[in-house]
């Protein structure tokens, strides 16, 4: 596959290599967060497939369930549920991530099963501890033996112990080289775009993960010997709410300002932690979930996330800090508003950003990333 | 015999005031004043004009009449009555099969559900924010140069729409702006218009009944053609026509409405 | 020594102002529940004030725990989320500047005002918690504004928390009775106090005993005319948050039962007129404007008869057992607890409670506000609309707002979209 081909993947909902895995009549399972263990579903030989509003023209069949307050992301996930664009999925996992991705367990079981996707699609649920105890741990690790439970009844499968270790061998190669690739973008004169670096990451969470470490590996090769790009006005490193749309980030590139680093689901926080992979493989695979650097929805852990903060901007040699969240997040909207703080002690330039999924006039966005960009010059 | 009686709706909404006669034998007549920051005097002067052609005094008119709509409150001397029972029974006296309806103005927007025999059931409004009302339509127009009656002729141009996100019609007036200037075109943009106005639509209908049939446009946007095609798509059904011009129906429901608490009483 | 609880000084103030006027300005016989309320909470206000004056340790807690496990220790119990809503009540401006404090410290402006006034209270140094503690529980606004609140006030300020689960079944009580005992005794290692389980059962048998009374209160809320102002649902949300635990909790409901007693044997309402629409609301009435529930008694002949808060599927827990058993009945409690239970849980709990309840009194409408705070109960509105118009038949009116800051939806709008749909519909 070429370059361009892989990154094209990010573009569109459904893929070539989705429909070719449907064909060979292996299943799929959308879920909505990065909580979700995806070495099991490796392990399953299910495709994992991260929800995305990737395609929706906007969000009038969801707006007839949910309110004006709920996050535009959720409400553009669900309008492609409702158009039966999502039908390729043998069944969704969702989890409390946050109060808007919650409650699509509940939406999905009164409007789109038996209406749009078969009466018989599985829906799953994770319980997952919003603090870090030993209890916790035990909870969570309950809850992944009793996941793979319903998903061997439900499929008629068996997951066998020498699965999980081949899921976490993938999973944990499929992390080194994106670890890798994210180490290029933030050379002095960075390799990638951050707008490639997110298309990327958006392919990778569409596709089987056998075929993605093949992907990125031969990218991964060949951007290295590229020669490197220094041309910007500020380095950037980009937090908040879920982007699986790069328009935003090229909206900052388009004004001299380099995405070299992150701190997103579809960036660092979904592949910086590897799952250690001697001993039991299922407490291992629950320790990298619950112990990974987190999301904002873990309620003791804002301490920690900040340092991986502080150390990113000090490697990736970070100038400035963009925070966004969408309209009605309140998980990020905090964060954001902690961060800004705490950098602000650092003298760190931060600039928190509320926004639509659908960016709609891209022109005021425009305006105050340019004088942020500006101002750290 | 004759019945000469007059009834008369008065539909006084955010900006124009709307106005209606009918006795026995129908429809007499009908006119509309701009409200300018003042109901009484539109309503004033509408009530002249139906009383110049209907050759009754407007005294008379007045005892006999029944204000709604947004600005209804500030009309001192009229009954009045709900907007949403004027719509629900203007649009089923035209056609008793209607059982849905959906209202568009310049600010606001409403559904509802009628029983069989044209009681409000239910009803839906867009509260506290205009996005996707006619003031968008009228925001839109003018930033393109155009007539507001010309927008839907220029949408049925189009060969692609484009998208229009923004959920507040101040924002989607700058993403229109933007569009134009990065040099879109204007068909493409006014369809996109269109397409966003009925995908606001779909929802309120669709939060009444599931499945929905036999609905009605009302409301100044009704008069929107491709408005009323894209909603017709979205909803998969055909809109009923009432045979009125649908900015009257609603005052034309307060009419009927007269007329029928006059005929009760005596 | 500064006090350490300036809110309640505020609050002790407005109660006892509007403590005159509710004394010296309706007939009597009138406003008799308010009277009651008021007579309790202000001398349960005034205990507290001393308390915190002579040097009790404050404890700053959450609604979705239940404040008498803490009296195992000797306290000041402040549930946050109580305090801006019951000043947006009585004070002519709310808790709209403890509101604004948030915002500009770079709170967004979309989270739950219940929560964010305390973080206003807080930035302007009102308060001085001694411990901050709270569940999991049951919504990101919690996640989002605790530790922000627990990192602004004082770093050295213990900051204890208790997982919730998601399930409310024998493995999730289990496991939250053992996070619920770890949080009591990690507070007593906080305020370096043993605790005291006889002083922690009676504060649950003073709560078993108002649970009687709240039961028998609600089946008299059943009887047409309802006998009992709407004015209850947020006074009754009031109790639950600041009268846990002592006498004076059981004594209001008690006064409560006596007046819906006596009216319903009568045949009488609160307030002269009849009974036009019974209505249920499937989440909280308005807190920033104290004559709301009285116009709608009044004006519209509406009973509100059951907000989310004032039907309790609780049941008594008997304090004739192990301290561990206790605590896992509190445990459960906790869970079950109104609006924990249903936005801990998936959409079926609300929509069932609410269906039910519907039917059991005999609802003619739902209204729903729709708190911009609340963004996981707001998901669940067509659903619940569809099922009470499928399964009872009834119309559900929503309304956006913020239930503790006019400023949102004012007053005026909401008194609108109430006669609109009345004088349609009903």
């Amino acid at each position: 596959m070429k370059y361009d081909e892989f990154l094209k993947i990010s573009e569109t909902l459904s893929n070539p290599l989705v429909e070719e895995w449907k064909k060979q009549k292996k299943k799929i399972i959308g879920y909505y967060c990065t909580y979700v263990p995806e070495e099991i579903l490796v392990a399953a030989e299910i495709l994992g497939f991260r929800m995305r509003g990737t395609g929706a023209e906007g969000t009038s069949r969801a707006d007839t369930i949910l309110s004006r307050f709920n996050c535009s992301y959720i409400r553009a996930s669900l309008d492609l549920a409702l158009e039966g664009k999502y039908n390729f999925l043998d069944g969704l996992i969702a989890m409390n991530s946050c109060d808007h991705a919650r409650r699509m367990y509940d939406i999905f079981k009164y409007k789109v099963v038996g209406e749009i996707l078969p009466e018989n699609f599985p829906l799953y649920f994770l319980s997952v501890p919003h603090i870090l105890t030993e209890r916790g741990y035990n909870w969570l690790l309950e809850e992944f033996e009793i996941f793979i439970t319903e998903l061997e009844n439900h499929f008629n499968i068996k997951i066998t112990k020498e699965d999980l270790n081949r899921g976490i061998q993938i999973l944990n190669e499929n992390r080194k080289i994106l670890k890798e690739i994210h180490g290029l973008r933030a050379l002095d004169k960075p390799k990638i775009s951050g707008v490639d670096i997110l298309k990327m990451n958006v392919a990778n969470s569409a596709i089987p993960k056998e075929i993605a470490n093949q992907e990125l590996s031969n990218i991964l090769t060949n951007v290295k010997d590229s020669g490197g790009n220094s041309d910007n006005r500020a380095r950037i490193l980009l937090t908040g709410s879920l982007i699986d749309n790069p328009l935003f980030i090229k909206i900052i590139e388009d004004v001299g300002g380099a995405v070299v680093s992150d701190m997103l689901c579809f960036g660092t926080r979904n592949f910086w932690d590897l799952t250690e992979e001697r001993g039991n493989p299922l407490e291992n695979i629950t320790k990298r979930y619950y112990y990974k650097i987190s999301c904002p929805r873990m309620m003791d852990d804002h301490k920690r996330r900040f340092e991986f903060l502080k150390e990113r901007i000090e490697k990736d040699k970070v100038d400035g800090v963009i925070g966004t969240r969408i309209e009605f997040c309140d998980l990020n909207g905090v964060e954001n508003a902690l961060y800004e703080h705490e950098l602000e002690n650092l003298n760190i330039p931060m600039l928190t950003l509320d926004r639509d999924y659908f960016l709609g006039d891209i022109g005021r966005y425009k305006t105050r990333i340019e004088a942020f960009i500006e101002q750290i010059e | 015999m004759v019945d000469d009686t007059f009834f008369v709706g008065i539909d006084a909404g955010s900006t124009v005031c709307k106005a209606i006669a009918v006795n026995s034998s129908g429809i007499l007549e009908h006119s509309m004043a701009p409200i300018l920051g003042n109901p009484e005097s539109a309503t004033a002067s509408c009530i002249k004009k139906i009383s110049s052609i209907s050759k009754s005094k407007p005294k008379q008119l007045k005892k006999l009449a029944i204000a709604t709509g947004l600005n209804s409150d500030k009309i001192s001397i009229l009954k009045k009555e709900q907007e949403i029972t004027c719509i629900g029974t203007g649009a089923f006296t035209l056609n008793s099969n209607i059982r849905l309806v959906i209202d568009v103005g310049s600010f606001s927007m409403k559904a509802l559900k009628l029983d069989n025999k044209g009681n409000v059931k239910e009803f839906m409004m867009n509260n506290k924010c205009a996005g996707g009302s006619g003031i968008l339509l009228e925001l839109v127009a003018e930033a393109l140069e155009l007539d507001i009656s010309e927008l839907a002729e220029k949408a049925f141009e189009s060969t692609n729409p484009i998208s229009i996100s923004s959920q507040c019609s101040i924002f989607a007036e700058s993403e229109v702006i933007s569009y134009k200037n990065e040099g879109a075109n204007i068909s493409d943009l006014v369809a996109g218009v269109c397409n966003s106005v009925a995908g606001r639509m779909y929802p309120l209908v669709r939060r009444l009944d599931k499945d929905p049939k036999n609905l009605a446009f009302t409301g100044g946007v009704a008069k929107n053609k491709k408005i009323v095609q894209n909603l017709e798509e979205r909803l998969n059904l055909e809109i009923i026509e009432t045979g009125l011009d649908p900015q009257f129906i609603t005052a034309y429901g307060a009419a009927i409405i007269a007329k029928t608490n006059f005929e009760e009483y005596k | 020594m500064k006090n350490k609880i300036i809110p309640y000084e505020i609050l002790y103030e407005a109660l006892e102002t509007t403590r005159i006027l509710v004394e010296g300005g309706p007939e009597e016989g009138e406003l008799l529940v308010l009277k009651s309320f008021l007579k309790h909470i202000s001398k349960v206000v005034e205990r507290y004030l001393d308390n915190a004056e002579n040097g009790i340790p404050v404890l700053g807690h959450h609604f979705a725990f239940p404040t008498e496990v803490f009296f195992a220790y000797d306290i000041v119990p402040i549930v946050f989320e109580g305090i801006p809503y019951i000043l947006s009540a009585l004070l002519p401006e709310g808790s709209e500047s403890f509101y604004d404090l948030a915002d500009s410290w770079g709170h967004p402006y979309h989270t739950c005002t219940s929560q964010k006034g305390v973080l206003g209270m807080t930035l302007n140094g009102m308060f001085q918690f001694d411990v901050i503690t709270t569940p999991t529980a049951p919504c990101d606004n919690t996640f989002a504004s605790y530790p922000v609140i627990s990192e602004i006030h004082k770093k050295d300020v213990p900051f204890i928390i208790a997982d919730m689960p998601f399930y409310h079944d024998e493995r999730g009580y289990k496991y939250y009775g053992a996070e619920l005992k770890k949080t009591i005794l990690d507070v007593g290692e906080a305020l370096n106090q043993e605790p005291d389980w006889d002083k922690f059962k009676k504060a649950i048998d003073y709560s078993n005993e108002a649970l009687k009374y709240i039961s028998e209160i609600n089946e008299l809320r059943r009887v047409a005319p309802c006998p009992i102002e709407s004015m209850l649902c947020p006074l009754m949300t009031a109790v639950l948050a600041f009268i846990p635990g002592q006498p004076e909790r059981a004594l209001f409901f008690k006064d409560v039962l006596e007046i819906a007693k006596k009216r319903a044997k009568s045949g009488e309402r609160a307030y002269p007129g009849k009974e036009k629409i019974r209505s249920i609301w499937p989440y909280m009435s308005i807190f920033f404007d104290i004559g709301f529930c009285e116009w709608l008694d009044r004006e519209i002949g509406m009973s509100m008869l059951l907000d989310i808060f004032n039907y309790l599927f609780l049941e008594q827990v008997d304090t004739s057992q192990d301290v561990d058993e206790i605590i896992n009945g509190v445990a459960k409690q906790s869970m079950e607890y109104p609006m924990v239970r249903q936005s801990q849980y998936h959409a079926d709990t609300l929509i069932e409670d609410f269906v039910y309840l519907s039917k059991e009194y005999e609802a003619d409408c739902a209204i729903f506000t729709a708190h911009i705070g609340c963004k996981q109960s707001v998901s669940l509105i067509q659903l619940l609309r569809e099922a009470l118009r499928d399964e009872v038949g009834i119309p559900m009116l929503t309304v956006d707002l913020d239930i503790g800051d006019a400023r949102y939806t004012s007053i005026q709008t909401v008194k609108k979209e109430i006669n609109n749909f009345v004088k349609t519909i009903l």
